[in-house]
């Protein structure tokens, strides 16, 4: 599969929060870098569909973002997201079940075992408004994987996250990698760097370079560092 | 005819090999077609418990009042049903006062088929209160139907407007209980004309049993309108 994005552009008023962005996505993980306020969560949002470009096309092999079909292909995991106040953790992933489409009996083979990857099993009856804000992000990123999704678009997935939980975290977005496209933005470079095969970064909403991991010479964070000064 | 136990002993000998890919399988299936009432179906058990009993409550009222023979059953009907049309539009921004609309939005169903189908649900819901409450009071009290409905339908459909267009607002927005004030209001005016304004009520009756109709189709095409501009809106995120 190939997610295109091509010369994207989000313009506010008198503010270019995303600026002719392109680039192309295959399977693999990709992490996409850039200080707070660079324009990933903005990027993330059209790739996501939830939010109209100015300008420019995206596409997953030929189907355009507002489809239907291309929402059918997609676990999103936004930077903040809240619940309905009388949710448990398994209503939640049910309801998010019935959104993406999943049938009744899938939905609930699923949201098991969802809950059991993130840890939430034991807790999966209570209601999520007592949970700790790690618990509250792993159910969302169960959220996200419930539709086992072709494209995987995480925005600061491991905030809130302990050091623990980001490992595991990180070795689930790794296996995931093998066969889905996974964009996660970070502004945290150890996030991604054993993980991403394919490295974006952004300023000021425009990209300031992009390729693969690989071609990075040295330390990734220095690499980093540079581009931003 | 294969005798059974020889059947368990092959099927013993022969075990069906392990799935391969299941999981990328399972990716590559097409999407499954869903259509319109299916999707409305999937949201009737995320409609929240008061509503349902809410409706119940002017059912019970209406049958109630209806049995004890108590002369101001209709006008209770008619100051409550305003409400049902505060919660309806209530819940046209329950996912953003709970922060899950960016989540709906990125979907299968999107956040406006949500609405759709939570508008659709408590439209319904309403047309069976009104078709069980009209009929139930005009027998008991000697009334029609018809006007009995449009009596009731009225307040109720001129609430719905009212707070779907301030729900649209800079107003709406940051006073999520606004259409409540609607509905409030809407009892206060009605409660005034039908205790203190005997003239009024003679008059609004006149213009019942002449305009009623035309007036009511007028305001479900408003409402209708109404309606569909707020799932238009919708997704205009950020």
């Amino acid at each position: 599969m190939k997610l295109s994005v091509d010369r994207i552009t989000k313009q506010y008023k008198n503010k270019i929060a995303v600026d002719r962005i392109s680039f192309d996505l295959t399977e693999g993980v990709t992490g996409l870098l850039g200080a707070n306020g660079a324009g990933k969560t903005t990027l993330m949002r059209m790739m996501s569909g939830i939010l109209t470009p100015t300008s420019g096309e995206i596409s997953a092999d030929g189907i355009p973002v507002q489809a239907e079909n291309y929402r059918a292909l997609l676990g999103y995991l936004p930077q903040d997201f809240g619940y309905y106040p009388e949710f448990t953790a398994k209503e939640f992933l049910e309801y998010f079940a019935a959104l993406k489409g999943i049938e009744r009996k899938r939905a609930k083979e699923k949201t098991k075992e969802l809950l059991e990857l993130v840890g939430l099993s034991d807790v999966a009856g209570k209601k999520i408004k007592t949970y700790s804000g790690g618990m509250k992000q792993r159910v969302g990123i169960a959220q996200a994987l419930l539709n086992d999704p072709k494209i995987l678009i995480l925005d600061e997935p491991t905030a809130g996250l302990d050091p623990k939980e980001r490992v595991r975290f990180r070795s689930l977005i790794e296996e995931l990698g093998k066969d889905s496209i996974v964009l996660l933005s970070t502004h945290i470079v150890s996030d991604i760097e054993h993980i991403a095969d394919r490295i974006i970064m952004m300023k000021d909403g425009a990209l300031v370079w992009q390729g693969r991991q690989s071609d990075v010479e040295g330390d990734l964070e220095e690499f980093y560092l540079k581009r931003y000064e | 005819m294969m005798d059974r136990e020889l059947k368990n002993r092959l099927a013993d000998s022969f075990h069906a090999p392990e799935p391969e890919k299941k999981e990328s399988f399972i990716k590559n299936l097409r999407p499954r077609e869903i259509g319109i009432p299916e999707m409305v179906l999937t949201q009737i058990p995320y409609i929240r418990l008061p509503i349902w009993l809410f409706s119940l409550l002017i059912v019970a009222v209406a049958i109630g009042g209806s049995i004890l023979g108590m002369e101001d059953t209709e006008f209770q009907i008619t100051i409550l049903m305003p409400f049902t049309a505060a919660i309806t539009v209530l819940e046209t921004h329950r996912s953003k006062r709970s922060g899950m609309s960016e989540l709906e939005m990125a979907t299968r169903f999107s956040l406006r088929s949500v609405i759709f189908a939570r508008l659709l649900i408590l439209g319904i819901v309403s047309g069976i209160v009104l078709a069980i409450a009209s009929p139930v009071i005009a027998a008991s009290f000697g009334r029609s139907t018809v006007h009995t409905a449009i009596r009731i339908l009225i307040p109720y459909l001129i609430t719905m407007i009212i707070s779907l267009i301030i729900e649209r607002s800079p107003l709406g927005r940051t006073h999520g209980y606004a259409s409540f004030a609607v509905a409030g209001l809407s009892l206060s005016v009605t409660a005034w004309a039908y205790n203190c304004a005997p003239l009024i009520t003679a008059g609004y009756e006149e213009f019942v049993s002449v305009w009623g109709l035309p007036t009511v189709i007028i305001l479900l095409a408003l409402t209708i309108t109404e309606q569909w501009r707020t799932v238009k809106t919708v997704e205009a995120f950020a």
